[in-house]
């Protein structure tokens, strides 16, 4: 066993001794600290003129809503909201520049994209037609909202009321809560998360083609583990790279953002940040979720490119061919209607990283067992990973 | 100690690399002695465990070449092989250590021995892409022998050592002959004259002749001439025979070459080489490497 450690040790080696990889690995720190700071750069402009930078600006918008915070969302918040924005005059510019706005309506920002999401409102200005009654019913209306939009889908009935009971298990009222740090670092987590599938693409994509383009693979596979202990101890390189990789960079990103935005607000229910989703979770239950699935996709992302090192003659294709895989996807929109493939082009790696898919209407049923979709993300992961590392395993070993 | 290769061919779409090669190696240094592909590189590939045989088997004391075991009883310096350029020397020797199983300590001890062996010793902690041609292979016959390996194949070791390091070099494998097998390849006839006890010839995927330096020369033995004649007769003799050495001396031209009977009157008979034997061999491979 000692000698396998040692082993994984000489595969880590090889990583870090390119002075390459330590500054693709400094540059990836740098880049995802600066842009969980991306929002606070920069300043907000009225009428051509600095109003207020951008960081001051968060601290106002945390300081209302700190403000607000403990309380239920309820006819009481949602009538001061709704009383705050019929202050705002007609406007032909943005209502957020008015003085209105910014004197009375700012604090309930929040409040009124809960309102809007919940009661369908794509305009500002219908929330003033909102009565006192429409508000006491908040609750019925935004349940009403869930399961219209479940009943649009195409899912099958059996999916369609499991997404419905699902909804149901939504704890009602909600408590409100500052969670401008979590709702922050949920955004930061995507550009982090890709990231990650580059740098793993790059640092781990020599695993095996590096051996041949070296010419080290003779030396290493007639060597005495060379066809089973130093494979393994590659794939284990690999994956727990991948590993210590997401756990450094999402810790990058929650300890920055948290230190700037504020780490309040992980008990407040999700629904906080999106107001129609189906799942009991808190804020914090859904940051756990979301950085598995990160995990799960970058795992999937690293076996990819091991099973492409060990068939390909050169760690350049390999990465040629991640960045193809990691890049093309962004730019295909898969529409829901034959739920079927746009589960299945969810479930390519770089897809994986969207939080409103993860925390989706959608139910899956499998074959007869219903099922989340961040739980088929995490089974698919890893099955083709248990799949795709043997390949990788046998195509080293046989390579001639 | 036995390395049974039995009917082993390697063929590739519809050119047969190394053509069923049976040979039982016991004990000793074997040199491998043929022109650029012959298949020779091929065939230690194989006897590597690194190249899968199109079919035939190769086993050392009953053990399979695809075995650990196998592999746990074999060193191997392949021709053309990398290392890792930011390790240092020590570094690269402790890896390749643990690939062979060395425990830390004895693998530790184990580098140090033989970088002082290879003249390694003061250049260990350089990185190895500060060295030269001739250290690389000095270090890349260090890692072969790391395991003390009861068969040693070696790929053109003596490629980019200087003459003493060859020496040098010669000495080592005399020694490490005497209780393993040993095989080496190599363009330069004399390192195998002098260290291989045995001698392979291989030409076309296949070993033409084999035995001892006396009995293989024996082959072209009353074959070789020396003789020194005018341009004319020269220009004659060369289109005639295999040249193994032509010097120019004033107006007169210096032959030696291989023919049945004495091509002038002058002609002396004199002692064959492995040299001679090689290109008389070799006389229509490699055209474009002739001596005229």
């Amino acid at each position: 066993m000692k000698s396998f450690f040692r082993l994984i040790g000489f595969e880590y080696k090889k990583i870090f001794k390119k002075r390459s990889n330590i500054v693709i690995l400094l540059i990836a720190v740098f880049l995802t600290a600066f842009s969980s700071l991306g929002p606070l750069m920069g300043n907000y402009y009225i009428k051509g003129e600095i109003f207020e930078s951008n960081y001051e600006g968060m601290k106002r918008d945390r300081e209302y809503i700190r403000s607000l915070s403990d309380r239920e969302v309820g006819s009481d918040i949602l009538s001061e909201a709704i009383g705050a924005y019929s202050l705002i005059p007609p406007t032909d510019g943005k209502y957020t520049d008015t003085d209105e706005y910014q004197r009375y309506a700012r604090p309930y920002s929040e409040i009124n994209y809960i309102i809007r999401k919940s009661y369908g409102m794509n305009d500002w200005k219908e929330v003033k037609s909102l009565t006192g009654k429409d508000v006491k019913s908040f609750y019925d209306v935004r349940q009403g909202a869930v399961e219209r939009s479940i009943e649009e889908t195409t899912m099958s009935p059996a999916e369609k009321s499991a997404s419905v009971s699902l909804s149901r298990q939504v704890k009602t009222p909600f408590a409100y809560s500052y969670t401008g740090g979590y709702t922050r670092f949920f955004s930061q987590m995507y550009t982090t998360a890709i990231l990650i599938c580059f740098i793993c693409s790059i640092c781990i994509a020599p695993l095996f083609s590096g051996e041949y383009t070296d010419k080290t693979d003779s030396l290493i596979l007639s060597s005495k583990y060379g066809k089973n202990k130093v494979i393994h101890a590659k794939l284990i390189t690999g994956i727990s790279f991948s590993v210590l990789l997401t756990i450094m960079l999402t810790i990058v990103s929650y300890v920055t953002v948290m230190m700037f935005f504020g780490r309040e607000g992980g008990e407040a229910p999700i629904q906080i940040f999106l107001p129609l989703s189906i799942h009991p979770f808190t804020i914090v239950q859904a940051a756990l979720l979301y950085f598995t699935i990160v995990l799960m996709g970058n795992l999937l992302s690293a076996a990819i490119v091991m099973l492409l090192s060990a068939r390909l003659k050169s760690p350049f294709m390999v990465m040629v061919i991640m960045t193809v895989i990691t890049v093309s996807p962004m730019f295909i929109n898969i529409s829901e209607n034959t739920l079927w493939i746009y589960h299945l082009f969810n479930l390519i790696p770089v897809n994986m990283f969207y939080l409103s898919r993860i925390l989706d209407k959608f139910s899956i049923d499998l074959f007869g067992l219903i099922v989340q979709p961040y739980e088929v993300t995490v089974i698919f992961s890893v099955a083709l990973g248990i799949i795709l590392m043997p390949l990788a395993y046998s195509g080293f070993k046989k390579h001639n | 100690m036995e390395l049974i290769i039995d009917r082993l061919t390697k063929q590739y779409k519809n050119k047969i690399a190394v053509d069923r090669i049976s040979l039982t190696l016991n004990k000793g240094v074997y040199g491998l002695l043929g022109a650029n592909g012959s298949g020779k590189t091929t065939l230690m590939r194989m006897l590597c465990g690194v190249l899968k045989p199109t079919s035939g088997e190769v086993k050392f004391n009953g053990i399979d070449v695809s075995q650990e075991e196998y592999r746990d009883s074999l060193g191997y310096l392949p021709q053309d092989f990398g290392y890792y350029p930011e390790f240092t020397a020590y570094e690269f020797l402790l890896y390749m250590a643990s690939l062979k199983g060395l425990a830390k300590q004895s693998a530790k001890d184990k580098a140090k021995e033989l970088l002082e062996l290879v003249s390694l010793s003061d250049s260990a902690k350089k990185k190895i892409k500060t060295y030269s041609g001739g250290m690389k292979q000095r270090l890349g016959i260090a890692q072969a022998i790391l395991n003390n390996p009861k068969i040693l194949i070696l790929d053109e070791p003596t490629a980019g050592l200087d003459p003493k390091e060859r020496v040098r070099f010669r000495n080592l494998i005399s020694q490490l002959g005497t209780d393993r097998i040993i095989l080496l390849s190599t363009h330069i006839v004399s390192d195998i004259e002098n260290i291989a006890g045995m001698i392979l010839i291989m030409k076309d995927g296949q070993i033409v002749h084999k035995g001892g330096l006396d009995e293989i020369i024996k082959a072209i033995d009353g074959r070789v001439f020396e003789c020194t004649v005018d341009a004319g007769e020269a220009g004659k003799l060369i289109s005639m025979h295999t040249i193994t050495n032509f010097r120019q001396e004033n107006d007169k031209t210096f032959l030696r070459l291989i023919c049945d009977k004495s091509p002038c009157e002058n002609a002396i008979s004199v002692k064959a080489t492995l040299e001679d034997l090689y290109l008389y061999y070799f006389k229509e491979v490699n055209t474009d490497e002739k001596l005229f």
